[in-house]
């Protein structure tokens, strides 16, 4: 697979595409979201409706149903990665913008755990 | 461990700019370094804790919610190899930009590791009645402080790799792999008084990383010197 990589020729270029990779990556992880929470309950109904009365493929379908959810529960983690990673070859500042929005929000969640830890142990909370 | 993690940085910070980084190499390196061990931190408990907590572990959404932990170090080590390691490629980064990170990754773990025994969250050992054995809430016996041998080696750690980062065999890696060298060896030893899993044969899955990670940096080494002894001989 070849990628052509953008040549950015001025900073406005860059900033844009920062701009874009960063608020794009929310837009993209609350798809993922919404996309995941319709996948999964919408999968237990295709299920159910396959199986109708018969419990032998119930049975069979029960098995697959976990694997079905641990697959969409994948999904998410391994499409950031790989789009990260497209966009890294071919417009390196949206993937850029993505990466940070990605990083200032687990950092925010670390800082949100350290606060939740230190007015949990403070002698009067 | 966000203190821990604010150390570790600033102190990369320093680094790269005693090596001479640029800012649009260090910046990428640095994020994708942190976005990488934060998912390899999290992703490894399915290894260490059992395939059981796959549906939590694979939870793209559950790395955001603060009331879960981030994970192993171990774990986290790995993954941050891997996104600094990928994104230095994708930048044409022509030398090995882990060799800053060991110190740091040493410091950022001695201060994360006081953090955790203050917590009585990760890794509190099992009962002891040595003399420097603590309580801990819920049962009536003093237990190995754990995290406290572990910030106590990184500590001293951090000390030998800022000794030697500017020995030139400690250059192109070198200083990096020794610093994963000598953790891994130390964890392989304090996992026996630590209460994680046992997977096989008495060791825990830590323990078993620990020997894949020591395989590894020794093929590493190997191929390396064997490299040097070709160059010096032609």
């Amino acid at each position: 697979m070849e990628f052509t990589r953008k040549i950015y020729e001025t900073r406005n270029e860059k900033t844009l595409d920062f701009v874009i990779g960063f608020l794009g990556w929310f837009v993209f992880t609350l798809i993922l979201q919404f996309a995941a929470n319709l996948l999964l309950p919408g999968g237990r109904f295709v299920v159910g409706l396959l199986s109708g009365n018969d419990t032998d493929i119930a049975r069979s379908l029960d098995t697959v149903l976990p694997i079905l959810a641990l697959a969409i529960n994948c999904l998410p983690l391994i499409l950031n990665i790989l789009v990260l990673i497209y966009f890294a070859f071919t417009r390196y500042w949206i993937a850029l913008g993505a990466l940070f929005a990605f990083g200032a929000l687990l950092l925010i969640v670390l800082l949100l755990a350290a606060g939740c830890f230190a007015l949990s142990s403070a002698p009067y909370s | 461990m966000f203190l821990g993690l604010l150390v570790g940085g600033l102190w990369l910070f320093y680094e790269a700019r005693r090596r001479r980084w640029s800012k649009e190499e260090m910046i990428p390196i640095g994020l994708a370094a942190f976005v990488g061990g934060m998912i390899g931190a999290r992703i490894s408990i399915l290894f260490f804790n059992g395939w059981e907590t796959a549906p939590l572990v694979l939870n793209f959404f559950a790395l955001f919610d603060p009331r879960i932990g981030p994970g192993s170090i171990l774990g986290g080590v790995a993954g941050g190899y891997i996104g600094g390691y990928i994104t230095s490629k994708i930048i044409g980064k022509k030398d090995c930009a882990c060799d800053a990170f060991a110190p740091s990754l040493a410091l950022a773990m001695s201060v994360g590791r006081i953090g955790d025994f203050l917590a009585v969250e990760d890794g509190l050992g099992k009962a002891t009645d040595l003399p420097w054995g603590v309580p801990v809430p819920g049962v009536d016996y003093l237990v190995h402080p754990t995290p406290l041998y572990d910030a106590g080696f990184n500590l001293l750690w951090f000390g030998m790799l800022i000794a030697l980062r500017d020995h030139p065999k400690m250059q192109d890696g070198n200083l990096f792999k020794l610093g994963l060298a000598g953790y891994a060896v130390f964890r392989f030893l304090v996992e026996f008084v630590r209460n994680n899993r046992v997977i096989a044969l008495g060791l825990t899955g830590q323990q078993y990383f620990c020997i894949a990670l020591l395989i590894a940096l020794a093929l590493a080494f190997s191929n390396q010197w064997r490299g040097t002894r070709r160059r010096v001989s032609i």
